[in-house]
């Protein structure tokens, strides 16, 4: 019952402390493993024999040390060889335990003769006993005091380093830390691998079968599980399903060239390259050799090497690649993966260092790699979530700010089309009217001066035809400020009055002389500029009709006090008092300048002219923003 | 001067039939033959026939547009002057653009329109301010694909005397002046005075910016014939 909250907190202990325990306290284990109660067997007796061997043969027997992989002494040799080792038993009631750290591949272990244990296949398909240390609690009656001896039957196959390595007996508890120490690095960590890389290519591919357009997450959950296939190979103990080592051995070729190219193929997604002539070269060799792996796997098998070196290169390759890519670009999606890639190579070339024996250590650290790996590749995904997550958030931020901009635009757009409507239907309206009057009114009185004008020549006859001129003229200025006065400054409307006054003038034999200032930009609305062009048509008639003048000086100029408007002739004149009897012309002139809001003045005398004009105040707000209101009060036309 | 004689009037309203022929007769232009509709004036019209015409526009059997289209492309020296209501700026360039060099207004004064009607008779033509802007705000939103292709924008260094027969149907610097200042209500001895040139010579570059326009209405109409398969 004791054993059981330790059994349950193992795993956790195991892989928090992973990292810390085996890169800083190994040394120190190690260094209590080599207690005295501890008999490392090094030294042993070898001895081939048939694969029916049940009995060691008597003859035969060659020296060895161990760790021993007959290869060596016998290449090509696949079958039985029989290990023989002795030690000394000071007493048989002391526990004593065995330990053997790696039997390639299936063997048969036999105490002072008895058998004490038998892998379930001794012949194809083996039994994979290589992937973990074996240890045994030793039956005391078995032991003798004095000499003992303990023999190994082992089968294995001279393509896959048969034979046997550390073997050593003595305290249980020594050597169950030892074995439980292999069983950790070997099986435990190796089977955390497996289990991450299938949760991870599980993750992933469902990620790109959700999403085929990412292929990043493909490859990447093809490098996983291919990874986890391959991983296999260190932890299961018969090659099932296949018949035969060979088979398992070429497939475990082809998972680790699977492996290499979809990683490759992932980190080229990831950093964003396309080099599609090389990819498909890859893909091309990759594919042709897991086929070569699968049709012949007993050629493949014995040379799996040939397939993994590539394999392992290109791996390599492009891990370095990246690692460069990665720094060169300096982008932190990029570095901090390379950083985390960096940490498996690193513990790569320390194995090979340690396997070549030019540094002193036994801990093989590639095993330890896979939680960190794991966690860079999670934050390459937290990293790409996230970054995706803010471009989704500031996207919705923008949306939202257009969406809120479009919707401020056409509200103003549909207010302004209907301001704009509403307008249009009464400037329609505006214009109809106006229409009416120049095509009915205006034919009329066009008809009856045609007419009039027919008829014998009279005093009378010419007063209606004048009456009727000025009744056109006055329609036409109507229609002319009707139609223009909203989008023309005054300037424009005076130019059509100008032009054909100053004709009529000429005809007259009266020269003029315009002087407009600041009229540009000025609209005072329709109806006073009626009223304006009014006034300066009427005095300009007058001048024609009455002054006999030689020159007019017609002037609006636009002054601080307001629009200075003033017609000034060199003709006759007249008396200001008598200004009464010169004819409703005046008259006119003046209701109209009351209409616009100002006095008007006259200055004339007989024989020096006459000059009238008025100033038409403009508001501060009716000048700055170029228009007038209407006019206050305005008394009654007429 | 130019001999307007004999003069086709082609006008529906008997009075202002009778109007006409006692301005022309003011102006010296005794040999008039009077129409009432188009069909008549087409029966009287043949080249050679008339040295000018007035047309009203609203006929009973048609526009007088098409008429002076017809006689313009006939007979292009034929002085082709329309009659229309005042305010019909579209009337009048339309007329323009149809081939006629000058326009008289209904409404105006007996004095006013032998006035114009002299100004024809020296060789110019006519003008007012309404007719100066449409003119302007027919070449300044160049619509028809030909006069981009015939002629680029003139360059401001160009000036009357290299222009002419260089870009026959577009508006030289002088033209476009004179266009401008016509728009403002200058009147033409105003404007002669402006430039330093006489009177006539505004009446002269006014008739050439007249031929202009019906150069530019005929390119495009051959194009929008060609665009539309009538022309090979």
């Amino acid at each position: 019952m004791a054993m059981a909250p330790r059994a349950c907190a193992r795993p956790h202990w195991r892989i928090l402390a992973a990292l810390l325990l085996s890169l800083t306290l190994l040394p120190a284990l190690q260094t209590a493993w080599a207690a005295p109660a501890v008999q490392n067997l090094q030294h042993a007796e070898a001895v081939r024999a048939g694969w029916n061997s049940a009995e060691p043969p008597a003859t035969g027997w060659m020296p060895v040390t161990l760790p021993d992989t007959w290869t060596t002494r016998w290449p090509d040799y696949s079958g039985v060889v029989w290990y023989r080792l002795n030690w000394q038993q000071s007493s048989t009631q002391q526990a004593t335990a065995l330990w053997l750290d790696r039997v390639s591949m299936a063997d048969a272990i036999y105490i002072n003769g008895s058998l004490i244990y038998r892998a379930p296949h001794l012949r194809e398909p083996l039994s994979r006993e290589q992937v973990h240390p074996q240890y045994f609690l030793l039956p005391q009656p078995l032991l003798h005091s004095g000499q003992n001896t303990v023999l190994v039957r082992v089968s294995g196959l001279a393509a896959y380093a048969p034979g046997l390595g550390a073997v050593a007996t003595g305290d249980p508890a020594s050597l169950h830390a030892r074995w439980e120490r292999g069983m950790w690095l070997r099986v435990d960590m190796r089977i955390f691998d497996l289990t991450t890389d299938i949760v991870l290519g599980t993750l992933f591919g469902l990620l790109w079968l959700l999403r085929r357009r990412e292929t990043l997450y493909g490859w990447f959950a093809l490098a996983s599980f291919s990874g986890a296939l391959y991983g296999l190979n260190f932890v299961a103990t018969s090659p099932w399903p296949f018949s035969g080592s060979n088979a398992w051995m070429a497939l475990h070729a082809a998972s680790h060239i699977v492996t290499a190219v979809s990683l490759t193929l992932f980190l080229l997604r990831y950093a964003e390259l396309r080099w599609p002539r090389s990819e498909r070269a890859l893909l091309a060799g990759g594919a042709l050799l897991v086929l070569l792996a699968l049709v012949w796997p007993n050629w493949v098998g014995p040379h799996h090497l040939w397939l993994r070196a590539p394999a392992a290169a290109l791996m390599y390759l492009s891990i370095g690649y990246f690692v460069y890519y990665a720094l060169h670009t300096r982008r932190v999606a990029l570095v901090v993966p390379a950083l985390f890639l960096l940490l498996p190579v690193a513990a790569a070339i320390h194995d090979t260092l340690a396997q070549t024996g030019v540094i002193d250590s036994t801990t093989y650290l590639s095993d330890l790699t896979s939680p960190v790996s794991l966690v860079g590749i999670s934050f390459v995904l937290a990293y790409r979530f996230v970054q995706a997550m803010r471009r989704v958030e500031h996207f919705n931020a923008e949306l939202a700010h257009k969406v809120d901009g479009a919707t401020d635009r056409l509200r103003a757009m549909l207010r302004g089309e209907q301001d704009l409507a509403l307008d249009n239907a009464r400037m329609g309206e505006r214009l109809d009217l106006v229409r009416d009057l120049h095509d009915g009114f205006g034919g009329s009185l066009l008809g009856a001066i045609a007419t009039l004008q027919a008829q014998p020549d009279t005093p009378e006859r010419e007063a209606t035809i004048e009456t009727l001129r000025a009744l056109r003229e006055d329609l036409r200025l109507v229609v002319d400020t009707t139609v223009n006065a909203d989008d023309r400054d005054l300037d424009t409307l005076l130019a059509d009055l100008r032009h054909r006054t100053s004709q009529r003038l000429e005809l007259a034999g009266i020269a003029a002389h315009w002087n407009l200032q600041g009229l540009a930009g000025l609209r005072p609305g329709p109806a006073r500029s009626l009223d304006v062009l009014r006034l300066l048509q009427e005095a300009l008639t007058n001048v024609i009709k009455h002054s006999a003048a030689n020159n007019v000086w017609a002037t609006l100029a636009r002054t601080p006090e307001g629009l200075q408007i003033e017609v000034r002739d060199d003709g006759r004149g007249f008396a200001i008092e008598a200004a009464v009897h010169v004819g409703a012309g005046l008259a006119s002139l003046q209701a109209r300048a009351r209409r616009l809001g100002c006095a008007l003045h006259v200055d004339s005398a007989p024989g020096r002219g006459t000059r009238i004009g008025c100033m038409l105040p403009l508001t501060a707000a009716g000048a700055a923003a170029a228009t007038m209101p209407a006019p206050p009060a305005a008394p009654a036309r007429g | 001067m130019i001999n307007l004689e004999p003069m086709l009037v082609v006008d529906d309203d008997p009075r202002l039939r009778a109007r006409l022929q006692r301005l022309l007769q003011a102006c010296g232009v005794g040999l008039v033959t009077l129409a009432p509709d188009l069909q008549a004036a087409r029966a009287h019209a043949r080249c050679g026939d008339f040295a000018a015409a007035l047309v009203d526009v609203g006929l009973p059997d048609g526009s007088g547009i098409e008429l002076l289209r017809e006689m313009h492309q006939r007979c292009p020296q034929m002085v082709l002057v329309v009659v229309s209501a005042y305010g019909e700026a579209d009337t009048v360039i339309a007329a323009l653009r149809a081939g006629a060099v000058g326009y008289l207004l209904k409404e105006r004064d007996d004095d006013e329109l032998v006035a114009a009607l002299a100004s024809m008779q020296r060789g110019g033509a006519p003008i007012d301010p309404f007719v100066a802007r449409g003119i302007l705000a027919q070449w300044a939103q160049p619509v028809a694909a030909p006069r981009m292709q015939v002629a680029p924008p003139v360059p401001p260094a160009d000036n009357e005397c290299s222009d002419a027969g260089q870009h026959p149907d577009h508006l030289s610097a002088r033209e476009r002046e004179i266009l401008t200042l016509v728009a403002r209500g200058l009147s033409n001895r105003e404007i002669a005075e402006m430039l330093g040139l006489s009177r006539f010579t505004i009446e002269d570059h006014t008739k050439r910016i007249y031929r202009k326009l019906a150069v530019t209405s005929r390119t495009e109409a051959v194009f929008e014939a060609q665009t539309k398969g009538l022309l090979g």
